[in-house]
């Protein structure tokens, strides 16, 4: 019995820590969420001991007849006072926090879209005429406060990085805006937070937080266009990249694919996980979301391409991978 | 008047209950002779009994109007449908209902019931839904087949060519079918592969990969095409090859020149997925592109807008099948209004062919 409560505590400690966890934060705003948790907790086991103490004190240690006005006195203190003074001592709190949560950024501006069921990611850095376009994964730096747009495609999604901060709503037709201010170097995790369809629980991302230079370098390196392939193989995969119409949909800078319908490939195996957040980034999950995504993410708009030879497909996942 | 009491006593039955076994026993006992032993007469040279003839007809003409419901398209009476349907009634209908001032043929006047003649005055009985229906359906135990495929669409051109057959002459008739001696390809498809019909797709500008992958899709099933079916069940690999490549060597080129800039506007950003749309970009399969990328994808530019737009309703809808990446293009179509379809179609269609040999 206690070798089972011990293990049931465990597993509930456990998923405490780690990269998608409010309680471990690493973000100024998921701080500020993790703080108010705490004392909010805190505040409710002295209010239950408290409460539990008097019941306890009033039926079985002093039994006596109260006068009508320590009643009163006493209804009017734990009815009236005491819960206004809680509570607005909370509001109080939270409203001064409120507006920090959405303070304008610091230069970098971010456009985050939900689709089905993947997220487009745009960043603006300041004075920027046109965006670093990736998917599925977000990089901020550490130390400073980025803006965050967030727009959905044809329904509704909600961003939620517990890590670094509160959730948005993203809703077809407008803009939401929030700002996150991560402090931690690391990798994070993410996930749609609002049901928006089959496979709403297959729609992850990534957050990495960098050190600020090595955000700077990164992003100048994501917006070149796409490194050319190395290796035969590589290279034949390329070849059918383009010629079995992959840039329908998908853009890959630097090649006659500039399709948007998907999500940008240009630097898709410097990604750390691949199909938003569901296989690490290696050239067997590639082999196999190519040929069957539709058992990786029910309901998945990309098709499947299990009608081309196993060797084209480890060819086209080769160049993919290369695509750092 | 019969007393059955009195019946029943003459018979020597002892009441209403042994009067039914009775009646029963010779039920049975006739149908037992009719099926088992081969009493009733199948020929066709004896005719029904008397009213027989009323009764089946009546009740043929009821069930399908009752049943007749598909409603006929904007373009049915155009001549590119009247000629698409009297090139598959040449293929495969005149054999028994005759051509237009033909005879059918001896054996044919034999059946029962005997197939009614393409002029008779049976035919303007029927509307156009009517028509469809029993195209479509077939009438059991008449001879009448069904059609050899699900989609529903490609019985209309049949309609419009049997709704036009009184007013077309032997000579008309032939033109449309381009007559006998010009093949079978060439009798829709035209001799050079420019077919000048709307409605039949041009094959010069398809790659001979494309062009074979098609007719083998016809032949086993994949793609469902009644009208194409029929042309294509009995061809062997062969014959499917040297047909396939007959047409490689000469360049394609003119399009339809289609007026409504608007819709070729509209056609070419969503081709190109200018917008922010959920639709894949054709032109990245299709062209037009400077050189072509993959031999079993067809280029589309210069196609003729009714039968791009068909196909893509096809598509959109229906179980269109045809090369391995058919499932591609039911991605790629699924969101597809009709105002789209319109605007790829005439985009695709006012472009000038490309190259197939660059």
């Amino acid at each position: 019995m206690k070798i089972g409560i011990a293990l049931a505590l465990t597993v509930v400690l456990a998923s405490c820590e780690g990269r998608q966890s409010v309680l471990s934060p690493a973000g100024r705003d998921a701080e500020v969420l993790a703080n108010l948790f705490w004392w909010m907790l805190g505040g409710a086991v002295v209010l239950w001991l408290f409460v539990n103490g008097l019941m306890l004190y009033f039926s079985r240690i002093r039994r006596k007849r109260h006068s009508l006005r320590v009643a009163q006195w006493f209804i009017f203190m734990c009815g009236v006072v005491l819960p206004t003074t809680v509570l607005a001592g909370l509001l109080i709190f939270a409203l001064r926090e409120m507006p920090q949560q959405r303070e304008p950024g610091e230069g970098l501006t971010l456009r985050v879209t939900g689709e089905s069921w993947w997220w487009r990611v745009e960043y603006w850095p300041d004075g920027a005429d046109e965006p670093v376009t990736t998917a599925n994964e977000i990089r901020l730096p550490a130390g400073s406060r980025s803006e965050i747009e967030l727009a959905a495609n044809g329904v509704i999604h909600s961003f939620w990085i517990p890590a670094l901060g509160g959730k948005t709503d993203m809703i077809p037709g407008r803009v939401n805006r929030m700002s996150l201010e991560p402090t931690a170097p690391g990798t994070y995790r993410g996930q749609c937070a609002e049901f928006c369809g089959l496979s709403h629980a297959h729609m992850a991302l990534e957050a990495v937080v960098m050190a600020p230079e090595e955000f700077e370098r990164w992003l100048g390196a994501e917006a070149r266009d796409a490194r050319a392939p190395e290796g035969a193989e590589a290279k034949r995969g390329k070849q059918l990249f383009l010629s079995q119409g992959c840039g329908g949909c998908h853009t890959v800078r630097g090649t006659p694919a500039t399709a948007r319908v998907g999500p940008d490939l240009t630097h898709l195996g410097g990604r750390k996980s691949l199909a938003a957040g569901m296989l690490p980034m290696d050239r067997q999950s590639l082999v196999g979301w190519l040929s069957a995504p539709e058992s990786i993410k029910p309901g998945v708009n990309m098709p499947g391409y299990d009608h081309l030879p196993p060797a084209d497909l480890q060819a086209l996942a080769a160049y993919l991978e290369g695509l750092t | 008047m019969i007393d059955p009491r009195r019946l029943i006593e003459n018979l020597g039955l002892k009441g209403v209950r042994d009067l039914t076994i009775l009646i029963v026993v010779l039920v049975l006992g006739f149908a037992g002779a009719v099926v088992g032993v081969g009493l009733y007469n199948v020929s066709a040279r004896a005719d029904h009994f008397p009213g027989v003839t009323w009764v089946l007809h009546t009740t043929f003409r009821n069930s399908v109007s009752l049943r007749a419901d598909e409603t006929p398209p904007d373009d049915l009476s155009t001549p590119g449908m009247i000629s698409l349907g009297a090139g598959h009634y040449e293929q495969a209908c005149a054999e028994c209902h005759a051509r237009p001032g033909g005879q059918q043929d001896a054996t044919v006047e034999e059946m029962l019931p005997r197939p009614p003649k393409l002029f008779s005055t049976e035919l303007s009985r029927w509307s156009a839904s009517e028509l469809h229906w029993i195209v479509y359906n077939g009438v059991k135990m008449s001879g009448m087949p069904g059609w050899p495929a699900e989609r529903t669409d490609d019985v209309w051109p049949i309609v419009a060519f049997l709704r036009s057959a009184g007013e077309m002459t032997p000579e008309n008739y032939a033109a449309a079918t381009g007559g006998e001696e010009r093949g079978r390809c060439a009798m829709c498809h035209g001799a050079e592969g420019v077919s000048t019909n709307p409605q039949i797709p041009r094959l010069d500008i398809l790659s001979s990969e494309y062009v074979a992958q098609s007719l083998r899709a016809y032949r086993e099933g994949g793609r469902d095409s009644a009208i194409m079916a029929q042309a294509a069940r009995a061809l062997d690999d062969q014959t499917i090859e040297r047909l396939a490549n007959s047409f490689d060597a000469l360049g394609p080129s003119g399009s339809d020149g289609i007026v409504d800039a608007k819709q070729v506007l509209r056609g070419r950003a969503l081709a190109n997925a200018e917008g922010e749309g959920r639709t894949p970009s054709c032109s990245a399969c299709h062209g037009p592109w400077q050189h072509r990328l993959n031999e079993a994808f067809p280029s589309l530019s210069g196609q003729h807008a009714p039968y791009l737009a068909a196909q893509l309703r096809l598509w959109r809808d229906g179980p269109r099948g045809g090369g391995q990446a058919a499932e591609l293009m039911h991605h790629a179509a699924e969101n597809l209004t009709d105002n789209e379809i319109a605007a790829l179609a005439s985009y695709y269609a006012s472009r000038d062919p490309a190259p197939i040999n660059p």
